[in-house]
């Protein structure tokens, strides 16, 4: 009988017979070298070091600030919902500076704030300021979105594993262009291919571009050639948008369905977080091009967004009312800020909120905060 | 934790230098089982709960088989670690499978039964410890191996990370001797572990995720009939795919105990140059298909009692099988699809093998394409996710394509699929009589290090998106 412990039946692997201290030398200069070509190539085509990937910013990013809200020593007394207009449209450093608290930036691309709010009141103490900005019917999305599903499971808890590998990734972006997200290998394959494809076949744009680049607490820029117009990185983006402006408009029924049913989610909601003193005002985010035609079309304003403000019953500002936050200011692609536009709308907003706060509730939001009013 | 981690790179970093500090072997061990849990742990700390059990119970069981001579109790504590171990299994893996059953079959007698959701996360790489802790009392029962003199040795063998999840199954007699001894790795086999281990890294996150996956999803996730090219491109880009993902793995799990000094058995062999069926598998996960004839076919009786009753075994064992890898009807399918194949080739074999024109170069090649061209349409159940979306697929195949079927492959991924499956095919078909360490060998040492290279490049710019082996699943 053979044993378990007798080793006269193991195969042992055969070592090929080469002179492999060469070889592994040969080998590590050889791929640092292509590292070397490959980082500065990243860097010339704009991928810097410093920022994280977009996944990881819109979901594992999302979820360590979201988890401040849960710290019992938190100071936070400003948070910012939304979708990615709110992401790209606020500077947290200037945001700091005009109203004297840094703002948690909690907004998530491709989400309505509906799930994000709800977590905040039900299951947090907060009783400061939420700013929840408004993309035309995509706030009325009351689930999870596109990506709130992968963020509320990095918040929730993924595995030691994906928490790990967030961290060491982190850490490597800081120092390397390359491990942008925006610049893995089938993704620039996927994005600057120049093959004639089928009529039918799967559109690569709707999953390969680059829209922004992302810093610590998920201070969040446009990438600077989708600022360009026209350049292929702006053009991109722009197609993308327009498949799913090609689908047929929301009916007035239906924009009467999503006002009601918005107003039974966050009516409670709203009023629930003001019992214990805090408070939110919603901020109708601009736009601009195909995206202008489109609510004009579909009379988005009446239809949806009054009869829907007048429901909260909360302060509201409509930036497609005023110039100084909307037709002044670029939006490349339609939909989000430049980073230039982005500071000029993170001034200027504040007195904004102040006024449309104030004359809803007749206090300040610095009285509504507990904090000093900065001087500006 | 995933192979293809930033997580597994300063995991190993730090369990390979452990490993060649001056430790006492003991402590060396020690260090591997803890890291091995560790490893396991990375995903859901929990289910190292089961290990846990499973070791403890194969332990003391495989002890009392041993000692014990009553053919009764013998066969009662047998049975013991079979309801221990299958039971975990069942649970896990097939307790929705089995309930959903249940509930289909009492609707077709009439009663109408809505089941409670049973959401049950199944444990990564559940089915390979199974089978290899299993194997363990196996041996002891029937006489084949005695128990471990050690439980170091025998927890470490059931839990040993680099081929815990994904295999390769690997027999007690393999690996628990291998740890009654001090093993570190002499630098050329650190190097040429080292050397697998991108080989292998290079499968998954560049063929198997890069290159061909996006376009077996973009095809077997269309919810309309896609046209003949569509349907044939997306089921070789699965069959390249589940290769270079589940070999990738198998070949890295090699490399990363032999950088540990530890010897593990291949588990493929160029399977797409196979010719017929029984030499498929004995080139496709070899650890499982010797499994199955070692712990399932010999015990039914193998070819032992007749024409009639070695089909039927055969079958048997190949339907388990293919329900080994999931617990869904799709599977059970593509192994029984396969279970024809072998008894059809069996049958033909008996037949006409002894014809001269059977061992012309020509007919072999045939054979070869006719193989290849059989275990593609496997692949189809194997990936589709439910029948419709395989009958479609195989309607598309054999040329019956609804007029208007969709063509979702974008022009990029029909180059890459079409490049890298030709190459794929012709590599195996280079190196079906030979071995990777066989061409190292006769290679360049400006060669062998410029492929290492680009290969440890293509991975690190491909940036894998962390997807999970396939296999994981089973």
């Amino acid at each position: 009988m053979p044993s378990s412990t007798s080793s006269s039946e193991i195969p042992l692997r055969k070592i090929p017979d080469s002179q492999w201290s060469s070889i592994m030398i040969i080998a590590l200069v050889v791929f640092l070298l292509s590292m070397l070509g490959w980082e500065i190539k990243a860097r010339a085509m704009q991928h810097i070091p410093g920022t994280y990937s977009e996944v990881n910013n819109l979901e594992a990013m999302w979820a360590q600030e979201r988890r401040k809200l849960d710290d019992p020593t938190n100071q936070t007394r400003l948070v910012l919902l939304g979708s990615s207009r709110m992401l790209w449209g606020a500077d947290l450093n200037i945001m700091e500076q005009q109203f004297g608290t840094r703002p948690l930036q909690l907004a998530i691309a491709g989400t309505g704030p509906a799930l994000m709010l709800k977590g905040i009141v039900d299951d947090t103490d907060f009783d400061g300021l939420i700013l929840i900005g408004v993309t035309p019917f995509l706030f009325n999305r009351l689930d999870e979105g596109f990506l709130g599903a992968g963020a509320l499971e990095w918040y929730e808890g993924v595995s030691p594993s994906k928490r790990s590998g967030f961290a060491i990734e982190q850490f490597l972006s800081d120092y390397f262009g390359f491990l942008d997200e925006g610049f893995k290998l089938f993704q620039l394959l996927d994005r600057y291919n120049t093959f004639t494809n089928r009529e039918g076949s799967i559109p690569l744009e709707e999953n390969d571009w680059k829209l922004g680049n992302a810093y610590a607490d998920r201070q969040t820029d446009m990438w600077p050639p989708v600022e360009i117009v026209p350049s292929f990185d702006n053009t991109q983006i722009t197609n993308f948008w327009m498949a799913g402006l090609r689908r047929p408009p929301e009916t007035p029924e239906r924009m009467a369905e999503m006002v009601t049913s918005s107003a039974e989610y966050f009516v409670p909601l709203i009023e629930k977080l003001r019992a214990r003193g805090g408070d939110a005002v919603f901020i109708r985010m601009p736009d601009s091009g195909k995206y202008v035609e489109h609510v004009t079309k579909t009379n988005y304003r009446e239809l949806t967004w009054q009869p829907m403000s007048e429901a909260f019953d909360a302060p509201a500002i409509n930036c497609m009312d005023f110039p100084q936050l909307s037709t002044d200011l670029e939006i490349p692609e339609w939909s989000h800020l430049s980073r230039k536009s982005q500071d000029e709308w993170s001034r200027v907003i504040v007195p904004f909120v102040e006024k449309s706060y104030a004359d809803k509730r007749g206090q300040t939001i610095y009285e509504l905060m507990g904090i000093p009013q900065p001087q500006r | 934790m995933l192979f293809n981690s930033l997580t597994f790179v300063v995991f190993f970093i730090i369990i390979l230098g452990l490993h060649n500090l001056p430790f006492s072997w003991r402590a060396k061990k020690t260090n591997l089982l803890i890291g091995s849990y560790l490893f396991y742990a990375a995903w859901n700390p929990p289910f190292v709960v089961l290990l846990w059990i499973s070791t403890m119970v194969d332990w003391f069981v495989a002890k009392k088989i041993y000692t014990e001579e009553r053919q009764a109790r013998r066969r009662a504590l047998l049975t013991l670690s079979i309801l221990v171990n299958l039971g975990f299994l069942a649970f896990f893996k097939y307790g929705n499978f089995m309930l959903e059953n249940w509930v289909s079959l009492m609707a077709m007698i009439g009663i109408e039964w809505h089941a409670p959701s049973w959401d049950i996360i199944l444990p990564v790489g559940i089915s390979f410890y199974t089978f290899q802790t299993m194997a363990y009392s196996l041996d002891i029962y029937l006489k084949r191996a005695k128990p471990a003199k050690s439980f170091l040795d025998f927890a470490l063998f059931v839990t040993f990370f680099p081929q815990l999840v994904a295999g390769p199954i690997v027999r007690p007699t393999h690996l628990i001797p291998q740890f009654a001894k001090p093993h570190v790795a002499s630098l050329k086999q650190l190097y040429w572990g080292i050397s697998l281990m991108i080989l292998g890294i290079f499968q998954k996150v560049v063929i198997a995720d890069g290159l061909l996956a996006p376009a077996s999803d973009a095809v077997f996730n269309a919810k309309e009939q896609v046209s003949f090219l569509d349907a044939w491109l997306g089921t070789l880009a699965f069959s390249g795919q589940i290769f270079s993902d589940f070999a990738g793995y198998s070949t890295t799990a090699i490399g990363v105990a032999l950088t540990l000094g530890f010897s593990l058995p291949n588990n493929f062999r160029f399977p797409y140059a196979a010719i017929g069926f029984s030499d498929f598998w004995q080139r496709w996960h070899i650890s499982l298909s010797s499994w199955l004839r070692d712990y399932l076919y010999i015990p039914l009786g193998g070819n032992r009692k007749g024409p009639g009753r070695t089909y039927v075994n055969l079958m048997l064992t190949m339907l388990i099988g293919g329900l080994w890898h999931g617990a869904s009807w799709t599977f059970v399918v593509w192994g029984g699809l396969h279970g024809i194949y072998l008894a059809v080739e069996r049958w033909v074999s008996g037949r006409y093998g002894k014809l001269p024109i059977a061992r012309t170069k020509l007919f072999q090649v045939f054979l070869g394409i006719i193989t290849y061209f059989l275990v593609n349409l496997t692949w189809v159940f194997f990936r589709a996710q439910d029948f419709p979306t395989a009958w479609r697929m195989i309607t598309s195949m054999f040329g019956f394509a609804a007029d208007g079927a969709k063509t979702p492959l974008p022009t990029i991924y029909i180059v890459e699929v079409t490049v890298t499956i030709s190459l794929m095919v012709a590599t195996h078909w280079m190196m079906r009589n030979t071995s990777v360490e066989a061409v190292a060998q006769k290679a360049p040492k400006w060669l062998l290090g410029f492929i290492l290279a680009a290969m440890a490049f293509f991975i690190t710019i491909t940036q894998g998106s962390g997807d999970a082996f396939i296999y994981f699943q089973f």
